[in-house]
């Protein structure tokens, strides 16, 4: 009795305001896949505890040694126990998880940025910038990407580049190769977007080219830029713990779940102290294991010829 | 309509575009290699008591004292007529280093790739008929393990539990050292110490395939001829494994085109992970020897086999659907 016919004319009224944009329909999609949404969850907790993390840890001291307390076996005063220097290992896993993230975030941006930027350019003005900027992409999708970028790193170890702007370049070198295939990508993606009818609206508004590029190609790319950025951290932070490991990559005294791994790998630690390697090990795994999976989520979420769900 | 003279032409223009590609590669690779501060003869003479003119004769000797490009169009001069240079490493001509390892790459790449194939396409297909069980989850979550492993990870977890905690399986290497075998008894013992390596490279390549699968067979499970089949009554078997599978396989048979060259390329990582002497484990090695000859002519030899695998991709899907022209 308490529904008046005022109110049950408002509710009406309210259901017919929200109108469905394809994003909001996209979302509830992703929402709706749990593994999706595991690995989002966890994603989240992984950034907390490498950012925030290491303020709560009394040993959150990159360089500090401890030569007493070495390889310890995990206990109530180090959870994971300690490294061959006598670090926290469980501290050291955050800043480690810092530099791969941040590597894996930094780099991914790059290459997306000078990727899809280059690929707008090719796929919009076609002829010959075309042809000339994909021979180019041919020539660096070729190359092939792991020898290269062991090799680049290892002429970056003989000029003795300062371990910490080491990491800087490192996301320069990643980005480098990486940038071919966005570009490629995006450029398929704009040749389509070109033929539809909304781009020869543009045309004949007599629209300046930039603004065609900005304002109405890239925002109709973006879902599958998200997407395909979301893949790509996963990629970098694979790639950039197996150069780490490979003793190309973050160099110590910087953690990073490669060179982590690699610490402990030598054969006495590799057996007795399996708590200096297998936590790194697994924190890699499980991260990226989770960007796949949110990424492949969002694939399925916003590709719309994906209906099938 | 004469199909096979199509695809000879598509297949020899598709060639000769391989080439201006591997020439920017080359340049840009051999010019990476040159940026390497120090060089062989460096690098093993050193330490020697050679004086500096004597070690300085040697490098001329060897052409290091030319500047880089006149020494990429005599390494390029020497390439396009089957002589990649000389790896120091070894004291033998690059060719013969890659021949010499190539088949050990191959074999474990081999069992491997079968090894994927024979696991990933029924689970695959079997996911995508059973899509959203619990079936299909839990090898979802399985596959994208497998893409997420890190090679190096994977390989020391598989030491510590078989090769030390079990000791079911030798840790590393390819054959018992100090052991003289023959015959099975050496097959055996070789294949003992693939068991690790296998295990690990079909583990990393077996997720993205069966994801492929399963979507190259959901694809075609939502056709219309697939409703049709159905409706009108045929069993659900005869559905899947008569109708739906055959036009599943063309991707497939595309992917395991694609993919053959890349047999041949060497898993840098596993292979030096668990020392077997293989194309890729040389590799590695060859950049802190600064062996520059044999890093050119693997890093070249990798290009030309992502092409390659371009190309036969490309062939086969055509073979597979009679449909594509390729043009």
């Amino acid at each position: 009795m308490n529904k008046t016919k005022e109110d049950v004319k408002k509710e009406k009224q309210k259901k017919q305001e929200i109108i469905e944009t394809p994003w909001t329909i996209s979302m509830r999609r992703l929402r709706r896949n749990k593994l999706a949404m595991v690995g989002l969850i966890f994603l989240v907790a992984m950034l907390l505890f490498c950012v925030v993390g290491p303020l709560f840890s009394p040993y959150n001291d990159v360089t500090m040694v401890d030569m007493i307390h070495t390889k310890e076996a995990p206990s109530l005063s180090h959870w994971l126990g300690t490294d061959i220097n006598g670090r926290d290992i469980l501290t050291r896993l955050m800043l480690g998880g810092r530099i791969s993230l941040l590597i894996g975030i930094v780099t991914t941006a790059l290459e997306i940025f000078v990727g899809t930027f280059l690929g707008c350019i090719a796929g919009y003005y076609g002829g010959i910038v075309d042809s000339i900027m994909m021979r180019i992409v041919d020539i660096f999708l070729s190359i092939p990407a792991m020898p290269v970028l062991i090799m680049i790193s290892a002429i970056f170890s003989d000029r003795r580049v300062d371990t910490s702007v080491r990491i800087y370049y490192l996301m320069l070198i990643l980005a480098s190769i990486g940038w071919a295939y966005t570009c490629r990508f995006f450029r398929g993606q704009v040749l389509t977007i070109r033929e539809m009818d909304y781009m020869t609206a543009t045309e004949s508004m007599g629209l300046h080219d930039m603004r065609k590029i900005f304002k109405h190609i890239i925002p109709n790319v973006f879902p599958l830029i998200i997407v395909m950025a979301t893949l790509s951290i996963g990629d970098t932070i694979l790639t950039e713990s197996a150069m780490s490991y490979l003793g190309v990559g973050v160099l110590p005294p910087y953690a990073s779940w490669g060179n982590m791994v690699e610490e402990g790998s030598n054969m006495i630690d590799f057996t007795f102290h399996p708590w200096m390697w297998m936590p790194a090990g697994f924190c890699i795994l499980s991260t990226v294991l989770c960007i796949n999976l949110f990424g492949d989520g969002l694939r399925d979420a916003l590709d719309p010829r994906m209906t099938t769900k | 309509m004469n199909g096979e003279q199509d695809m000879k032409q598509y297949t020899i223009r598709r060639l000769l575009i391989m080439i201006p590609i591997l020439l920017g590669v080359s340049i840009i690779v051999f010019f990476l290699i040159s940026s390497i501060p120090g060089d062989a003869i460096s690098a093993r003479l050193g330490q020697s008591k050679l004086s500096a003119q004597k070690i300085a004769e040697i490098k001329a000797m060897y052409g290091f004292d030319q500047p880089t490009w006149k020494r990429y169009l005599s390494w390029l001069g020497g390439a396009l007529q089957g002589n990649f240079g000389f790896s120091f490493q070894y004291n033998l001509p690059v060719a013969d280093v890659i021949h010499s390892f190539i088949w050990n790459s191959f074999l474990l790449a081999l069992v491997s790739f079968i090894l994927e194939l024979a696991i990933a396409i029924p689970i695959g297909v079997l996911s995508a008929t059973k899509v959203h069980s619990a079936f299909d989850v839990v090898f979802t979550v399985i596959a994208f393990a497998g893409i997420s492993l890190p090679s190096f990870f994977l390989a020391l977890l598989l030491q510590k539990i078989f090769a030390v905690d079990l000791g079911w399986m030798p840790l590393e290497g390819m054959k018992s050292v100090g052991v003289a075998m023959t015959g099975w008894q050496y097959i055996g013992d070789v294949a003992k110490h693939m068991v690790l390596p296998v295990i690990s490279l079909t583990m990393m390549s077996m997720g993205s395939t069966m994801r492929y699968v399963r979507t190259s067979m959901l694809d075609v499970i939502h056709q219309d001829y697939i409703r049709t089949a159905k409706s009108k009554g045929l069993p659900e078997r005869v559905v899947i494994y008569k109708h739906a599978l055959r036009n599943a396989s063309i991707p497939i048979i595309t992917y395991v085109g694609g993919a053959l060259p890349s047999l041949f390329s060497g898993a840098m990582i596993t292979e030096t992970m668990f020392s077997w002497p293989g194309i890729g484990n040389v590799f590695l090695t060859s950049i802190t020897q600064r062996d520059y000859m044999f890093m050119m002519g693997y890093i070249m030899l990798l290009a030309l086999l992502t092409m390659l695998g371009n190309l036969l991709s490309d062939i086969f899907y055509s073979i597979a659907d009679p449909r594509i022209r390729l043009k």
